[in-house]
């Protein structure tokens, strides 16, 4: 809006004000709250102005207007408790229900939120999906649950989504395989001895092994011999075993349209790990089995490319020499 | 006490209010429609404003102006106006939740103005939070406004990384690196199949950062889809291209392979200071790959 209007408007107020104050004739007990309500509607846009002036962060600044808006509010609701009860009455009851209305949602999160926290359906470091994202759980509060997806990008999820949602769970609880003691030959039977058994079975009862088992489902062209698929699969297989610690596997899920639908299976006990290396053996996969139709033409494009590269270097040295 | 003295001349009162009233609004609308000095949302808010006020008064004459209506026991009238509140607090509660929405936002915290995020599919940059609405620009230049009890209840993907620590080099590799580039999966490949060794480029833009204390670097991905046969050859291509924009994003875009099937799924990923550059620049690369994909080897 135009200052003028603004000038327009404060200027007739003011007079109002005065009206109010000294011709009206009104009982002393109404004029007080009208003329307090006149000066706070005065005053709230200066002081709006003066706050987006002074305080730079968007949350102060939407608590300072809120809270002025709050007091503004306040002084309305005086003036008609005093014009009439029924009316405040009336206007309570209806501010009480939409609140609570407005407020079901982010209660309904908050429940849902604390269910997921209690139930310990999945917890932080896990790989899972849900709401067709998957990802490793980063964070979850009471509000929300913080996933980091497969290209490190961070996704905020409301809890009342992810709590009734279906959730796929990558990595399970293992409980870990005994191990046997073995104590070395020649071990003298002194205190020492009990102290590694005592170690040994706390070790038992704390730890829980994570193993995460994720699914990948790829197709591969009817061209490639089916004779030489295993082959070609478990060259990249024995390269990610020393990665992942776990030896890779795979399992044909079905052919269409003379292609070949199968599911590779990782499997690490870090979910990080998968996150890390899945599209670096994926890239190997497809290096391993299309060799070929890839490097399609590519020593006369590397012989052409080498001399120019060449070239460009003995430029670059010349010119650096003088 | 009521105004009138009876009913019917309450009544009367009303039947000639009612179209005077309609008049004078009609006749001040008409008025607003003509003068081309006052903008329209101010002839919106004041058409607004003499509406209400003409209902308000409907509603304190029918309430008042009736005798019979203040004979009624006092207890009648308190369940007909908790009746009639609750009524109105069912119908205009929809329009509260908004209010919350933007309170529980502010809270949450999920993103900040400038940040490139994706909201109920609508991928873009923030232009402004306020208490009711998220306003958006995509890519195709077209702001949207999403209110916030919608922003709320989607799911929400930042793009943008928040630097926490920008003095150690080390923590904010961590940071900017994407979990595909930790295990070496990008093609970013010399002529000898050698990978190429980011280490020095992180250096420089982490001098950079320092340098304009930048506080957020912004992340953007889209795919693309390959063939097979010479694949080799358009990723040297690809490389030259992504060398190329180096100066425009102030880093080099990187790819890598995400899925395949019938053809091979890559996956680009471009990494800025400022994200007017993606807006700028996004579209010219991405016609640049076009022309390697699909044109002949």
């Amino acid at each position: 809006m135009k200052i003028v209007y603004y000038l327009i408007l404060y200027i007739g107020l003011f007079v109002t004000a005065l009206w109010v104050q000294f011709f009206s004739g009104w009982e002393p007990f109404v004029i007080t709250p009208v003329i307090a309500n006149i000066i706070i509607f005065i005053a709230r846009k200066p002081l709006l102005i003066f706050s987006a002036y002074i305080i730079k962060k968007q949350i102060y600044r939407v608590a300072f207007s809120t809270i002025i808006d709050l007091i503004w509010f306040s002084f309305i609701f005086w003036l008609v408790l005093l014009i009439s009860i029924d009316l405040f009455i009336a206007l309570i009851s209806f501010l009480i229900i939409t609140i609570s209305f407005t407020f079901k949602n982010i209660i309904k999160n908050m429940a849902s939120g604390a269910l997921l926290l209690t139930s310990e359906q999945f917890e932080i470091g896990d790989l899972i999906e849900t709401n067709n994202i998957q990802g490793i759980v980063k964070e979850i509060t009471l509000n929300y649950t913080k996933l980091r997806e497969f290209d490190g990008v961070e996704i905020i999820i409301p809890n009342s989504s992810v709590f009734g949602a279906t959730i796929t769970r990558f990595t399970n609880k293992k409980l870990k395989t005994i191990e046997e003691l073995r104590l070395k030959d020649g071990y003298k039977k002194d205190e020492r001895v009990y102290q590694r058994y005592i170690k040994h079975f706390r070790k038992l009862w704390s730890i829980e092994t994570k193993i995460t088992r994720y699914t990948k489902q790829v197709e591969i062209l009817g061209s490639i011999d089916p004779f030489e698929l295993e082959d070609h699969l478990s060259k990249v297989f024995d390269k990610y075993e020393q990665i992942f610690g776990i030896k890779p596997e795979y399992s044909i899920h079905m052919t269409r349209y003379g292609r070949i639908r199968i599911t590779l299976y990782l499997i690490s006990k870090k979910s990080k790990l998968i996150l890390n290396y899945i599209d670096a053996f994926l890239r190997d996969i497809v290096f391993q089995l299309y060799s070929e139709q890839i490097y399609e033409g590519w020593e006369d494009y590397k012989k052409v490319h080498e001399k120019q590269v060449k070239l460009e270097t003995k430029n670059k040295k010349e010119v650096s020499d003088k | 006490m009521s105004i009138f003295n009876t009913d019917i001349e309450a009544l009367i009162f009303i039947i000639i209010l009612i179209p005077s009233l309609y008049t004078i609004n009609y006749i001040l609308n008409f008025l607003l429609y003509r003068s081309e000095r006052i903008p329209v949302t101010q002839k919106n808010k004041v058409k607004f404003v003499i509406r209400v006020i003409s209902i308000i008064v409907i509603v304190y004459i029918l309430i008042e102006g009736f005798p019979s209506f203040t004979q009624i026991d006092p207890q009648y009238t308190a369940i007909l106006t908790g009746a009639i509140s609750t009524a109105l607090a069912f119908a205009s509660s929809e329009i509260f939740a908004n209010f919350t929405a933007g309170i529980l936002l502010l809270i949450v915290d999920p993103f900040d103005i400038g940040d490139v995020v994706k909201i109920k599919g609508y991928k873009g940059i923030i232009k402004s939070i306020s208490l009711t609405k998220v306003v958006l620009e995509t890519f195709d230049r077209v702001d949207i406004d999403i209110s916030n009890s919608d922003v709320l209840s989607s799911k929400i993907l930042n793009y943008s990384i928040h630097l926490k620590d920008s003095n150690n080099f080390f923590r904010f590799r961590k940071e900017i690196l994407a979990p595909q580039s930790k295990g070496y999966a990008n093609l970013n490949i010399d002529l000898l199949d050698n990978f190429v060794d980011f280490n020095e480029e992180y250096r420089e833009l982490f001098k950079l950062v320092n340098k304009k204390q930048a506080e957020i670097i912004h992340a953007y991905t889209f795919k693309m889809r390959m063939k097979y046969n010479g694949f080799r050859v358009k990723i040297d291509k690809l490389n030259n291209l992504c060398n190329e924009y180096k100066d425009k994003f102030g880093f080099v875009p990187k790819f890598h392979i995400v899925d395949f099937s019938n053809e091979i799924a890559v996956k680009f990923r471009i990494l800025t200071m400022e994200a007017i550059n993606l807006l700028d620049y996004q579209p010219e690369f991405v016609k640049g790959i076009y022309k390697i994909v699909v044109g002949k080897i």
